[in-house]
């Protein structure tokens, strides 16, 4: 048994749903890990060492917590010629979305950064000249959860045929890739399309300005 | 990466590396080893105190406190030596075992300090109270499972020898001798990667079966490494050994002044250098066993997307 080898499938998108990932995961170290760097490409210690000015051992251990919830993986060891042993880490998926369920769940001020966070999104539409008010706040927030919820949940089912191709793709051609299979997957589902005409409704409904290509 | 067989020229790079890496980084470690020792210190007196407090007020002050090690003493004495009795004898290995625990933890976090080296080229002495933090209780464990396998079959044979009333001497103590040092660079062999393996995130379990399965699997590598350093220990010891032999037969006369000359250098040596390359060495070689290769996909287009967002 290797300790979270490449043998664990890169994912498209995964969406984090349990509470206790969700809080390992809003350490500010440990999202930078992920979200910043091991999304994009591996990494060995030292290089995120260095890239994030920490300590090569707190870096592991970081690393290791990432692995104990199965964020993050082992993908090769190579040597250098001075005899340093590095070992890449990358992520499990290409990207990770945190489910909003889930972070309401979740203790430690996570609750209520999801809340804040999906009232900020609302609020900041009015720059777009999409002005709600305050009474609707509540009911804008709550068709937006389950439209970014659905969406979540239709875009991390999306199945990879060809698991040993995908890995190897060009990160950006995996990402073209994958926007368009998103898309596609997304227009065939009907409670997302139910959820965005909602969505797209109460949008309408408050807009103050025309928007182009409309 | 592409070799995790054994070779002479594989072996002389391993202690090469080692050696380097430990020379580079001997204020980290000797800074480490100091704290580590400290914190170990404390943690033995807290727990001591957790135990001897309440001792005290139950045995009724100071004096009764005495009597009652004194009493000890001599159960222990009867235990162990005028009627030894093993079922007793055996709690006191295991209160023997639980009462070093603590040094097998300063032991495993040396080893963390050796894997920041090992992947990093460098390590910092505080780094060390982190990993006896993080990984106190799997290293505590490691150790007791490794003098358990280590010791447990001496402790049995020589025991059982004892109670039975055998004094081994001339040929058959040779050979129990023989077989026992064998036992002990076979067993300790096959756990050289027990700590190296928690240190990287196994559990203590896990860790040992990770330690077997590698030495079984890359037995020349692990075994070349293993025996390397003992050879290098030894050779480092030998005049000790042969000053110490004088010293037994009442032959040491002024000839065995620079032998104990050379004992102070030759034991910061260990402590400084060689005992650090070991750790060192073994951390090294459980990263490359452990790890994995693969070859490069030597990907050279630009990585620009075309596609938009949603």
């Amino acid at each position: 048994m290797e300790n979270g080898s490449t043998t664990v499938p890169l994912k498209d998108l995964e969406v984090i749903t349990d509470s206790k990932k969700i809080k390992i995961l809003f350490e500010p170290t440990r999202a930078s890990i992920v979200f910043q760097y091991l999304v994009n490409a591996s990494y060995t210690v030292k290089q995120l060492s260095d890239e994030l000015d920490k300590n090569p051992g707190t870096i592991l251990h970081h690393i290791q917590k990432l692995q104990d919830i199965g964020v993050v993986v082992q993908e090769r060891t190579e040597m250098t010629p001075t005899g340093i042993v590095q070992r890449y880490y990358r992520a499990t998926a290409k990207e990770y979305r945190l489910g909003i369920s889930g972070m309401m769940e979740a203790n430690g001020g996570v609750a209520q950064f999801a809340k804040d966070r999906l009232k900020s999104i609302v609020s900041s539409l009015s720059v777009y000249g999409i002005e709600i008010p305050e009474s609707q706040f509540e009911e804008a927030m709550d068709v937006l959860r389950r439209l970014i919820e659905r969406e979540n949940a239709v875009n991390s089912d999306l199945p990879i045929a060809d698991e040993k191709r995908f890995h190897k793709m060009p990160s950006s051609l995996r990402g073209d890739a994958s926007r368009i299979m998103r898309r596609f997957t997304l227009e065939e589902d009907s409670e997302y399309q139910k959820l965005r005409k909602e969505w797209h409704r109460l949008l309408r409904s408050h807009r103050k300005v025309g928007i182009g290509n409309d | 990466m592409s070799n995790k067989n054994a070779s002479i020229g594989v072996l002389i790079e391993d202690l090469k590396v080692s050696f380097k890496f430990a020379a580079k980084n001997i204020l980290s470690f000797l800074l480490g080893m100091i704290g580590v020792l400290i914190v170990t210190v404390i943690v033995m007196g807290v727990a001591m105190a957790i135990v001897s407090v309440p001792l005290l007020f139950a045995l009724g002050g100071p004096a009764g406190f005495v009597a009652f090690f004194e009493s000890l003493g001599v159960i222990m004495e009867s235990v162990f030596v005028a009627q030894p009795d093993p079922a007793v004898a055996s709690l006191g290995i295991i209160a023997i075992m639980l009462l070093v625990t603590p040094f097998f933890v300063a032991i495993g976090v040396v080893f963390g300090m050796g894997r920041e080296i090992v992947e990093s080229a460098g390590t910092s002495a505080e780094g060390v109270f982190v990993w006896y933090r993080k990984k106190f209780f799997s290293l505590a464990g490691g150790g007791i499972v490794m003098f358990a396998v280590i010791g447990l079959p001496l402790i049995l044979v020589y025991g059982g020898l004892f109670l039975a009333g055998y004094g081994l001497t001339g040929v058959p103590a040779a050979v129990l001798a023989s077989l026992s040092a064998i036992w002990i660079i076979l067993s300790s062999g096959m756990l050289t990667m027990v700590f190296p393996a928690i240190i990287d995130n196994y559990s203590v379990f896990n860790a040992t079966r990770q330690s077997i399965r590698l030495s079984l699997r890359y037995f020349d590598r692990v075994f070349s490494t293993w025996i390397g350093f003992i050879l290098i220990i030894i050779l480092m010891f030998v005049p000790l050994g042969l000053g110490a032999t004088s010293f037994v037969t009442g032959e040491m006369g002024f000839d065995a002044i620079p032998i104990m000359i050379y004992a102070v250098p030759a034991v910061i040596i260990l402590v400084l250098i060689v005992l650090p390359a070991l750790v060192i060495a073994l951390s090294r070689l459980y990263m490359i066993l452990s790890g994995i290769e693969v070859t490069s996909s030597g990907q050279v287009e630009p990585d620009v997307s075309l596609v938009g967002g949603m």
